[in-house]
C-alpha cells in the first residue's frame, strides 16, 4: 500500500504548520430555506411535470374559451352531436367522424366549421364549454382554499397561541364539528342555498379549514415551548409581532404543503358535488358537470367524456405530483 | 490457535450520491479467546462499520465490503452465504446495541424477542425457550424475571432495557459478543451497573468481547486491549497499559488529554481541534495529519507502516520513523487514576 | 380504560344529536311537503298533517323526530308514495355493504401488498411503478375510472356486464372502481410506514439475531407497519361511501349511494335526511371503533391507559 521507502527523503520530516482551520472551512456557500426547497423540488421530476401542466391548464383555462367564436352556451341543435374535427389530425380520433355510423358527421350535417373537441347534445361547442368548466372548477378550488387557509391560520393560530380555556372551547368546537363528516355537511349546506358556485365554496369551506387549524395549532403549540419564542418573549415582543414575524414564517412550509393538499381536494369534491347533481347549474359548465353529461352519453358519444375526464384526472395528477414533491422539499423527514 | 477472530485488510465503503464512502480503509485486528478488545475513536472512525461488518450487517446497497477477510475460528465469514451467515448471528456472535431505548421492538413482549433466538439456534422447544428466557433475565439482573417476561420494552427502564438487550445477546452463548456503545445512552449511575455485569458476565462465561466505544473510561474498566481507529484506519494498538501509559501516536494524545480527570491539573478539558477527514475523499498520507500538532511534509503525503514498539503495541507514526524529529507526549495524557 | 370509552360514546351521542338537530332544522327550512299533490284537497291535506303531526308546534316535532330516530322510524319518503324511510333504507342497504365491504377487502389486500414490496424494493422500478399506480389511484376520482371501465371493459369489449347487479360477474366493475381509491391510499401509507420501520434499530437487533430476512420482515416489520394502517381506516370508509354515491349510480346497482342521489335530484328530504342520519352513524361508530381498536393493538397504549399493570 504505501510507498516504497526511498521516495521518502530526509527533508520532508521537517515539522510544518498546518492550520486546522482548513478542515473548517465550509465548503459549500449556505443555502437559504427557500432556495434550498426550490433546489429540491427542482430534482423531483414528477413534481416539475406537474407544475408544468398545472400552468399549462390554467392558462388554457383562461384562454381556452376565447380561441374561437362559439360562447360557451351559444346553443344550435342543427349542429349537435358533432365529434371532434382538427384539420391534419384525423389518424388522432379528430377526423368528425361518427362512432356509429362511421361516416364524417359534419358532412352529413353540412357544417362547414371545425369543432376541435364536438359539440354536445345541444350542438354548444365543448372546446369552450370544457376550458370555460376548468376556469370554473378552478375558481371554486382556489377560492375555497384560501378560505379554508385564513380560517385555518386564524383559528389554529388563535386556539394554540392563547391556549388554556381558549384553546380548550375552540378544539371541543372543532372536534364536534369534525365528527359530522364533511360530505354530509356539504350536502346538507348546499340543499339548503341551492347548488351554484357560492354555496359550493361555501360547503367546501365549511368543513375544509379544519385540516389547517390542526396543522397550524400542532406546529404552532411545538414552536411555542422552543426557545426562540421564548428569547422574543422575554426582549418584550409583542404577541402580534412573534405570531408574524417567528410563528407564521416557521409554520409556512406546513401551510404551503397542506395547501397543496387541499387544491386537489377541492377540485374533486366539486367535480363530485356536481356529478350527483348538487353543483354547477346548466347553463354554466365545471368540470364535474361536464364530466356527468359526458358519462349520460358515453355509450354513443364517448367523446364527450372524454376530454373533461382527461383534464379532470390529469389536473388532480398535476396537484398531486405536486403537492407530493412541495412536502418532499419543505420536509423531508414528513413523509406521510 | 488461540485466535477467535481475524480481520485481515479489511476495506468498507458507501456508496451515496455523493460518491463512494471509505468507511473502513485496510483495517487488520485480532480478538483471542476470552479477551476484551476496546476500538476507540470519535464518531465517524469507521469502528461501528467494523464491527457491523464482523456481524455481516453492513446494509448493501448502498455498502459493501470491497476487500479483505474476517476469519472467525478460521473460516472467512465475508464468504458465508446468507443463511449460513444467520446461523453465525445471534449464535456464535452477538451484538449489543447503543440505544436501548429504540434497539427493541415496541410491540413484542420482552420474552418473545430474547426467545426467538433461542428457538431458531438452539432448537428449543417454546416452553423451554421461555425458561431459558427467565434464567437469562435473572442472570442480568432483572428482578422478578417470571412476570417481567410478559410486559412490552416500554414498560422497562433504559438500564433495564439495556439488560434486556445483554440477555438477547447472551441468549445462545455466543463465543463473541460486540458491544457497540453498550453504556453512552444510559445514565451515567446506570453504565457502572451495566459494566459490572457485562465484566460479571465475561468472567462466568469466558466470552471474548469487542467493545466499541470513544469513552476511555469504559476502556480502562472493561478492556484488556485497545485498537485506536481513526478515518478508517487503526493507528495504534496494544495493551490497555501501553496505550494508557507509553501512547505513541499524537492523536493517542490526543484522545487521552480530552479525558477529564478527577484529580486533573487544569479545569479545562483538552479538545482535539479540527474535525476527522471527509473519507469520500480520503486523505493520501496519514489522516490525522491535518490535525496533528506535529505534522511533517511526509505526513501528508504517505501513509506510515506500523512501527512494532513491542509483541502487542503498534503504532502508525512518522514521528517513530529515525529520521523525526523527538517529540515527547504532552504532560496532559496523564492517564487518571482508575487503572 | 372504561371511562376513556364511556367518554367516547358520550361524544358520539353528543355528535350525532347535533347532526340530527341539524337535519331537522334543515327539513323545517327547506319548501315542499309530502303532501303537495294536487290531486288532495286542503282538507284531505289538513287531515295528513293531523295525521303525521305535522301540526303540531315544531319543540314537539323536533322531539317527536328525535324520539321516531330511536324508535327506527326516519318519517315518510315524498317519492315512493309516502313508504316509510326506514323501510326504504333497509330494502336498499344489502348491495351497498356487500359492494362495501368487498371493495375493501380487495382494496386492502392489494394496497398493503403493494405498499410492502414497494418499501422492500426501495428504489427500484418495482417501487416506481407501485408509487404511480398509487397516485394515479389517488388522483383519479372514481367516477371518471368507473366511466372508462365501464366503457371500455362493458361496451366497447363486451367483458362484463356493463351494469346492475345479479351475480358475481356483476360485482367485478363497481368493486375494482371502488377498490381502486382504497389500494392507492392503503399502498402509499404502507410504503411509508415500512420504510420507517425498516429503518428502525430494532430491525438490527433481530437481524443480529440471526432471523431469517423472512421472520425479520413478516414479524417485526409487516408487524409494526400495519399498526397505523388502521388509522387510515376511517378516512378510507368515509371515502368509500362517498364512492359509492356515484358508483352505484354509474352501474345502476340497487344501493343506498343510487338511492340517495335519486333522493337528492328530487328533493325527497325525508330520504335524504334518513340517509344522511344512517351515514353519520356509520361514520362515527367507525371511527369509534378504529380508535379503541388502535388502543388494543398497539401495547404502548393499551398499556398507558390502563395503567401500570
Amino acid at each position: 500500500m504505501n510507498m516504497p521507502q526511498d521516495h521518502i527523503t530526509e527533508d520532508m520530516f521537517k515539522p510544518v504548520a498546518l492550520g486546522s482551520e482548513q478542515n473548517e472551512k465550509i465548503s459549500k456557500p449556505t443555502i437559504g430555506f427557500w432556495k434550498d426547497a426550490w433546489l429540491r423540488l427542482r430534482k423531483n421530476k414528477a413534481a416539475i411535470v406537474g407544475l408544468v401542466f398545472i400552468i399549462l391548464i390554467v392558462l388554457m383555462s383562461i384562454i381556452g374559451p376565447h380561441l374561437n367564436k362559439y360562447g360557451f352556451d351559444d346553443q344550435s341543435l342543427d349542429r349537435s352531436n358533432l365529434p371532434p374535427k382538427v384539420t391534419g389530425l384525423g389518424w388522432l380520433g379528430f377526423g368528425g367522424v361518427d362512432a356509429m355510423s362511421g361516416s364524417d358527421a359534419y358532412e352529413m350535417k353540412g357544417i362547414k366549421d371545425h369543432f376541435w373537441f364536438g359539440t354536445d347534445t345541444l350542438g354548444r361547442d365543448l372546446w369552450t364549454r370544457v376550458w370555460q368548466g376548468t376556469q370554473v372548477s378552478l375558481i371554486i378550488a382556489i377560492v375555497a382554499t384560501l378560505g379554508d387557509f385564513i380560517i385555518g391560520v386564524a383559528y389554529g393560530g388563535i386556539s394554540a397561541f392563547y391556549g388554556g380555556r381558549v384553546d380548550t372551547v375552540m378544539q371541543r368546537f372543532m372536534e364536534i364539528l369534525i365528527g359530522i363528516p364533511n360530505l354530509i355537511l356539504m350536502i346538507l349546506f348546499i340543499l339548503w342555498l341551492n347548488p351554484g358556485m357560492e354555496s359550493i365554496i361555501l360547503a367546501l369551506m365549511i368543513t375544509g379549514w379544519t385540516g389547517m387549524a390542526r396543522i397550524i395549532r400542532g406546529q404552532t403549540l411545538k414552536l411555542k415551548g422552543q426557545e426562540f419564542v421564548l428569547a422574543a418573549r422575554t426582549l418584550g415582543s409583542k404577541d402580534s409581532r412573534i405570531i408574524w414575524k417567528h410563528l407564521i414564517p416557521n409554520v409556512l412550509g406546513q401551510i404551503i404543503i397542506t395547501t397543496m393538499f387541499t387544491i386537489p381536494g377541492a377540485i374533486f369534491f366539486e367535480a363530485f358535488l356536481s356529478f350527483i347533481g348538487l353543483g354547477i347549474a346548466p347553463p354554466n359548465a365545471s368540470l364535474g358537470s361536464l364530466n356527468n353529461d359526458g358519462f349520460q352519453n358515453i355509450q354513443i358519444y364517448p367523446y364527450m367524456a372524454f376530454f373533461p375526464a382527461l383534464i379532470l384526472s390529469i389536473l388532480m395528477i398535476s396537484f398531486n405530483l405536486l403537492a407530493d414533491g412541495l412536502r418532499d422539499a419543505f420536509d423531508p423527514k414528513m413523509r406521510k | 490457535m488461540d485466535k477467535l477472530l481475524e480481520i485481515k485488510d479489511l476495506h468498507v465503503s458507501f456508496d451515496t450520491y455523493g460518491g463512494e464512502v471509505k468507511a473502513v480503509r485496510g483495517v487488520n485486528l485480532d480478538v483471542k479467546k476470552g479477551e476484551t478488545l476496546a476500538i476507540v475513536g470519535e464518531s465517524g472512525s469507521g469502528k461501528s462499520v467494523t464491527s457491523k461488518a464482523v456481524m455481516g450487517l453492513i446494509p448493501n446497497p448502498p455498502g459493501r465490503i470491497k476487500q479483505g477477510e474476517i476469519l472467525f475460528n478460521g473460516k472467512d465469514l465475508t464468504k458465508l452465504s446468507d443463511r449460513k451467515m444467520q446461523g453465525v448471528r445471534g449464535k456464535d456472535i452477538s451484538m449489543i446495541f447503543q440505544d436501548p431505548m429504540t434497539s427493541l421492538n415496541p410491540t413484542m413482549t420482552v420474552g418473545k424477542q430474547i426467545m426467538e433466538g433461542l428457538i431458531k439456534h438452539q432448537k428449543l422447544s417454546r416452553s423451554e425457550a421461555r425458561e431459558r428466557t427467565v434464567k437469562l433475565l435473572d442472570l442480568v439482573g432483572i428482578p422478578n424475571p417470571d412476570k417481567r417476561v410478559k410486559q412490552y420494552p416500554h414498560q422497562f427502564s433504559g438500564g433495564m432495557r439495556q439488560r434486556v438487550v445483554i440477555a438477547i445477546a447472551l441468549a445462545c452463548n455466543p463465543m463473541l459478543l460486540i458491544a457497540d456503545e453498550p453504556t453512552t445512552a444510559l445514565d451515567v449511575t446506570i453504565q457502572a451497573q451495566i459494566l459490572d455485569l457485562m465484566r460479571d458476565l465475561q468472567k462466568q462465561m469466558s466470552t471474548s468481547i469487542i467493545l466499541i466505544t470513544h469513552d476511555l473510561g469504559v476502556v480502562a474498566n472493561l478492556a484488556h486491549r485497545v485498537a485506536v481507529m481513526y478515518g478508517g484506519k487503526i493507528i495504534e494498538t496494544g495493551t490497555v497499559d501501553e496505550v494508557f501509559y507509553k501512547p505513541k501516536h499524537p492523536y493517542t494524545w490526543g484522545l487521552l488529554s480530552s479525558m477529564p480527570k478527577l484529580h486533573g491539573k487544569s479545569e479545562e478539558l483538552l479538545a482535539i481541534p479540527g474535525s476527522p477527514p471527509d473519507l469520500s475523499n480520503p486523505p493520501k498520507g496519514c489522516p490525522f495529519a491535518p490535525r496533528c500538532p506535529h505534522a511533517m511534509q511526509v505526513c501528508i503525503e504517505h501513509m506510515p507502516d506500523y512501527t512494532e514498539l513491542t509483541d502487542t503495541q503498534k503504532s502508525a507514526c512518522w514521528l517513530l520513523d529515525e529520521r523525526a524529529p523527538k517529540v515527547e507526549p504532552p504532560e496532559t495524557i496523564g492517564v487518571g487514576g482508575s487503572k | 380504560m372504561v371511562r376513556y370509552i364511556i367518554g367516547r360514546i358520550g361524544y358520539l351521542i353528543v355528535t350525532f344529536f347535533i347532526i340530527a338537530a341539524l337535519t331537522f332544522m334543515l327539513m323545517q327550512l327547506l319548501p315542499g311537503s309530502p303532501f303537495n299533490s294536487e290531486k288532495l284537497t286542503n282538507e284531505q291535506i289538513e287531515i295528513l298533517k293531523d295525521q303525521y303531526h305535522l301540526n303540531d308546534p315544531i319543540a314537539k316535532q323536533f322531539i317527536n323526530y328525535i324520539g321516531g330516530i330511536f324508535k327506527g322510524d326516519l318519517g315518510v319518503s315524498f317519492t315512493y308514495d309516502g313508504r316509510p324511510v326506514t323501510k326504504l333504507i333497509s330494502e336498499r342497504i344489502g348491495p351497498s355493504a356487500v359492494l362495501g365491504i368487498e371493495s375493501t377487502i380487495v382494496g386492502t389486500i392489494l394496497g398493503l401488498l403493494l405498499g410492502i414490496i414497494a418499501a422492500l424494493r426501495r428504489n427500484t422500478y418495482i417501487d416506481y411503478i407501485s408509487m404511480i399506480v398509487a397516485v394515479l389511484g389517488i388522483s383519479i376520482p372514481s367516477f371518471v375510472f368507473a366511466g372508462l371501465l365501464q366503457y371500455f371493459v362493458g361496451v366497447k369489449w363486451a367483458l362484463l356486464p356493463v351494469a346492475f347487479w345479479e351475480g358475481p360477474l356483476y360485482h367485478v366493475m363497481p368493486v375494482i372502481s371502488l377498490a381502486v381509491g382504497v389500494m392507492a391510499t392503503i399502498a402509499r401509507f404502507m410504503r411509508t410506514e415500512m420504510l420507517e420501520v425498516l429503518g428502525q434499530d430494532y430491525m438490527t437487533t433481530a437481524k443480529a439475531k440471526g432471523l431469517s430476512s423472512v421472520t425479520v420482515v413478516f414479524k417485526h416489520a409487516i408487524r409494526n407497519a400495519l399498526i397505523p394502517v388502521i388509522t387510515i381506516l376511517g378516512p378510507l370508509v368515509i371515502g368509500l361511501v362517498t364512492g359509492t354515491l356515484v358508483i352505484e349510480h354509474i352501474f345502476a346497482v340497487p344501493g343506498l349511494g343510487d338511492q340517495f342521489v335519486d333522493s337528492i335530484s328530487k328533493r325527497d328530504y325525508p330520504m335524504i335526511m334518513g340517509t344522511t342520519l344512517l351515514y353519520s352513524a356509520l361514520f362515527l361508530i367507525i371511527i369509534l371503533v378504529v380508535d379503541l381498536l388502535y388502543g388494543i393493538i398497539d401495547p404502548r397504549i393499551r398499556l398507558a391507559s390502563g395503567g401500570k399493570d
